[in-house]
């Protein structure tokens, strides 16, 4: 058994700027040469813990020992030459630049006077890449690379440090089941070269295939330190949220309702003169959860922003309960009685800088309940957020708090009270479990299932199979701009690898069988 | 905290450039210890300087919550000196128009027309930015730098006072000139109780109202308040007409109360100032208040320097352009940070 390399003792920290107890005298212990995995719920304090590390936060009590020395690391770059490096859950790259000037940006090769070497840049860039087995080529631009590649680069960057400690925050919630598989053999080359890595996740069966110890945080505490090999799955979740919580199979048959809520007619979106919609229709009655499955950057985002109004289609038609509201504003879809929730959380879906009541009250400030002539009754609004607070559960100290200085949990919570207290008739929403914890997605999935009790419909979208799979009861698969399969879920032989094969675009269904999505 | 923090900054930048402009008395004058107290304490040495000192910040506060009022949207007003100065040439230009007119309508009208001329130059650029999206920093700006040459046409030609010394254009009725409420009668009009009463107005419409709201997310962030539903395009040009609105009135304010007519150049950078003074004040109306008064505080300063020590009147210009350059930098970051996160609107 090795040593220990890492070790992180009693770190405490706590935020000032909103009183919240990230790291409650949690410890880490990481042996030379292992791959650890550091799992916990959303808000547990991983990500925390990892940027002390780092030096991003200064811990407020506690010790680091690394290589057994007791060390201070005062910021980044200290990190760096201490030989730890983190790749980030959000990657810090620049787009414009080719990914071998990503890579050594901040340590370029020079040969002296403050000139960059281009030759010696790209050579030494392109000899880690082979070393590495990572392979990239450093001469393109981020921006035309996938997120598989971008995370590569990420990786590189580290590499290119030379550091022995890598620190992978939730690595794989970016990346297709293609591009995991592909990391996990880097991940396992890197350590036969002897680098240390911690690895930052939630799925569990990625635990269990890939690390050799595990710690799970729980409220900033560290509650379990095992070998992988002598814990079960089980064991691991229940120590994460203090209590066993079964992710079952939802798809429970429900009786559909006769009224079409949604009808889509041949759906066109362009952006910049490219069709990236190339025609798709559907159906979306009462009751009902369709699933639009897909790989990432295939038009389900164009097509959801097309159907909610924030886009403009070049060609079709998009009714709501019979009303046409193609091309009209998202105010009308919402007054028609849609609600959406975006993938893109911090950036689309909700205000980081306003506070909580502020961005519960977006969608409907101009209502008669919550405005006369012009001026908000702000104390009317105030009670409506701490009716959704408390109903929602959503965990803050005050309504007046940043929803930016929210876990992602709860940021997840604020915007579906906001997008649920409308009692929308038709949901759209997207990748709504990514990135939160067993409990969070527990209560979203029993949200949207209340919903579709309630006869109500929902357009799921996700990059997630399992997802898809357990809740949606007909899976439509999306595949450059177009639907190319439809199932019915209540089939039980249904496979992941059946619908892959559709989405990666290796088998197109028939126009019969495309039929189904297209009830009338 | 927050608050705390740029509290600090603020007084960090003030410090830095208060530093620089003693030093500069200190390299110039030949009795810079004389020439730093009347710096100092001269706008607050007897009435008159005082008075002088909040008349001058009058026009300040005007165009202080010009900016920040468009500023809170993320729209880019950069043309407020154009705006305030096409707007008060407009303004003066009814006033020596009408002669007969009762000076209470008169004033309300003119006031009227220059805040709609302000509005209405400003509302160009927001309305580019939405249809085309032509930058509206870019544009304003442009178009602000030619209207003051197109003002200077006017003050030197069609609309000059003849029997005037310099380009400027004729005195128009003195009953029109905004009543004082000193109790010296000295300068101080009643101008300094409309700035005050708008920024108050301005700081419960943006807590309070509808429009406020929409824009106060707009500027924080433009893709949220598209996808909520929030108009986002009503909001930024709205944000536009009332900032400039806000310059032609500040233009027109200083004309009524102090100049009687308008003197080519008469401005002297109010709206350059206003942009600073927004920033200062991080876009809070309040704020505005008192930043705007310690500019007009530096200009008083090195005015009454100049005329009982040996500085000269542009140590002021040396301070506020050294503030401007740190809030400015400092501003920037966080607008530009801002403005990177929304994509199109």
């Amino acid at each position: 058994m090795n040593k220990y390399i890492v070790e992180m003792i009693g770190i405490c920290k706590r935020y000032p700027s909103n009183g919240v107890v990230a790291l409650d005298h949690a410890d880490l212990r990481v042996r030379d040469g292992s791959i650890h995995a550091l799992v916990g719920e959303n808000g547990a304090g991983k990500t925390t813990l990892m940027k002390v590390l780092c030096g991003f936060v200064k811990e407020d009590a506690g010790e680091i020992w690394l290589k057994g020395k007791k060390v201070c690391v005062r910021d980044p770059a200290h990190a760096f030459s201490l030989g730890i490096g983190m790749v980030h859950q959000h990657f810090k790259l620049i787009e414009d630049f080719t990914v071998a000037e990503n890579v050594v940006l901040g340590v370029e090769p020079t040969r002296g006077y403050g000139f960059v070497s281009r030759r010696d840049m790209y050579s030494v860039v392109t000899r880690i890449s082979e070393e590495s087995g990572l392979k990239v080529d450093p001469y393109t631009k981020v921006c035309d690379l996938p997120m598989g590649e971008r995370q590569k680069v990420e990786l590189l960057k580290v590499l290119y440090r030379n550091v022995d400690v890598i620190i992978l925050d939730e690595p794989t919630s970016v990346l297709t089941e293609d591009e995991v598989e592909n990391l996990f053999r880097t991940m396992r080359m890197l350590k036969a070269k002897g680098k240390t890595i911690i690895f930052i996740t939630h799925r569990l069966n990625e635990v269990t295939e890939i690390s050799d110890e595990i710690t799970v945080l729980r409220n900033g505490k560290t509650v379990k330190i095992a070998k992988t090999s002598e814990i079960s799955e089980s064991q691991i979740s229940y120590a994460m949220v203090g209590e066993e919580i079964s992710v079952r199979n939802h798809k429970s048959p429900s009786k559909l309702g006769e009224r079409v809520i949604l009808r889509v007619q041949d759906l066109h979106v362009g952006n910049n003169g490219i069709e990236i919609v190339k025609g798709i229709s559907f159906d979306i009655r009462a009751g009902e959860i369709v699933g639009v499955a897909g790989i990432a950057g295939n038009g389900q985002h164009q097509m959801v922003e097309a159907i909610f109004g924030i886009r403009r289609p070049s060609k079709g038609k998009v009714l709501i309960n019979g009303k046409n509201v193609t091309s009209s504003t998202p105010r009308a879809h919402r007054e028609a009685g849609m609600a959406y929730i975006p993938d893109d959380r911090m950036g689309e879906a909700s205000c980081g800088m306003a506070n909580i009541m502020e961005n519960l009250i977006a969608d409907r400030y101009h209502d008669t309940a919550f405005s006369h002539r012009g001026w908000i009754d702000i104390n009317f609004a105030k009670t409506f957020a701490k009716t959704l607070v408390s109903e929602f559960n959503i965990g803050t100290h005050s309504i007046d708090s940043n929803v930016g200085e929210l876990s992602g949990g709860n940021i997840q919570k604020t915007i579906i009270a906001r997008e649920l207290s409308s009692d929308p008739d038709l949901l759209i929403v997207c990748e709504p479990a990514y990135g939160l914890d067993v409990r969070s997605t527990k209560f979203i999935y029993d949200t949207l299932l209340e919903m579709k009790r309630r006869h109500k419909a929902i357009l799921l979208v996700s990059t997630n199979l399992d997802e898809i799979l357990s809740l949606s009861n007909r899976i439509l698969v999306i595949y450059k701009g177009k639907i190319v399969a439809t199932f019915d879920n209540d089939v039980e032989s249904l496979t992941k690898t059946e619908i892959y094969e559709y989405m990666m675009g290796r088998s197109y269904m028939d126009t019969e069988g495309l039929k189904r999505a297209y009830y009338s | 905290m927050k608050g705390l923090k740029s509290l600090f900054t603020t007084s960090i930048t003030i410090g830095i450039a208060l530093t620089v402009g003693v030093l500069a008395i200190v390299f110039t004058s030949k009795e810079p210890l004389i020439a730093i107290e009347t710096f100092f304490v001269g706008p607050f040495s007897n009435a008159y300087f005082f008075e002088n000192m909040l008349t001058t910040s009058i026009p300040l506060i005007l165009t202080g919550l010009a900016a920040s009022i468009a500023f809170s949207a993320s729209a880019f007003n950069l043309g407020l000196e154009g705006q305030l100065y096409f707007a008060s040439l407009c303004g003066t230009y009814i006033a020596c128009k009408m002669t007969s007119a009762s000076p209470f309508i008169a004033i309300i009208l003119i006031l009227g027309v220059a805040f709609l001329i302000g509005g209405f130059i400003a509302t160009i650029s927001g309305f580019l930015r939405v249809k085309w999206r032509v930058s509206e920093l870019i544009s304003s700006l442009l178009v602000s730098y030619t209207l003051i040459y197109v003002g200077d046409f006017f003050l030197e030609g069609p609309f000059k006072d003849p029997s005037a010394g310099l380009s400027a254009s004729p005195y128009f009725s003195e009953r029109f000139i905004l009543p004082k409420f000193s109790c010296l009668n000295l300068r101080l009009h009643i101008g300094f109780f409309i700035a005050i009463g708008i920024a108050i107005f301005l700081y419960i419409f943006m807590k309070k109202s509808t429009l406020g709201y929409e824009l106060k997310m707009v500027g924080k962030n433009r893709r949220f308040s598209s996808y909520v539903g929030i108009p986002v395009k009503r909001a930024l040009v709205f944000a536009m007409f009332i900032s400039g609105g806000l310059a032609g009135l500040a233009g027109m304010v200083d004309i009524l109360g102090v100049q009687g007519r308008m003197i080519r150049g008469y401005s002297a950078g109010y709206g350059w100032n206003g942009i600073a003074i927004a920033l200062i004040a991080r876009n809070n109306p309040l704020l505005v208040i008192p930043a705007a008064i310690f500019f007009a505080f530096l200009e008083s300063g090195a005015n009454v320097g100049s005329l009982f020590s040996d500085i000269t009147p542009e140590i002021a210009r040396i301070i506020q352009a050294v503030i401007f350059y740190l809030v400015t930098a400092e501003g920037v970051i966080f607008l530009l940070k801002r403005r990177k996160e929304k994509v199109e609107i």
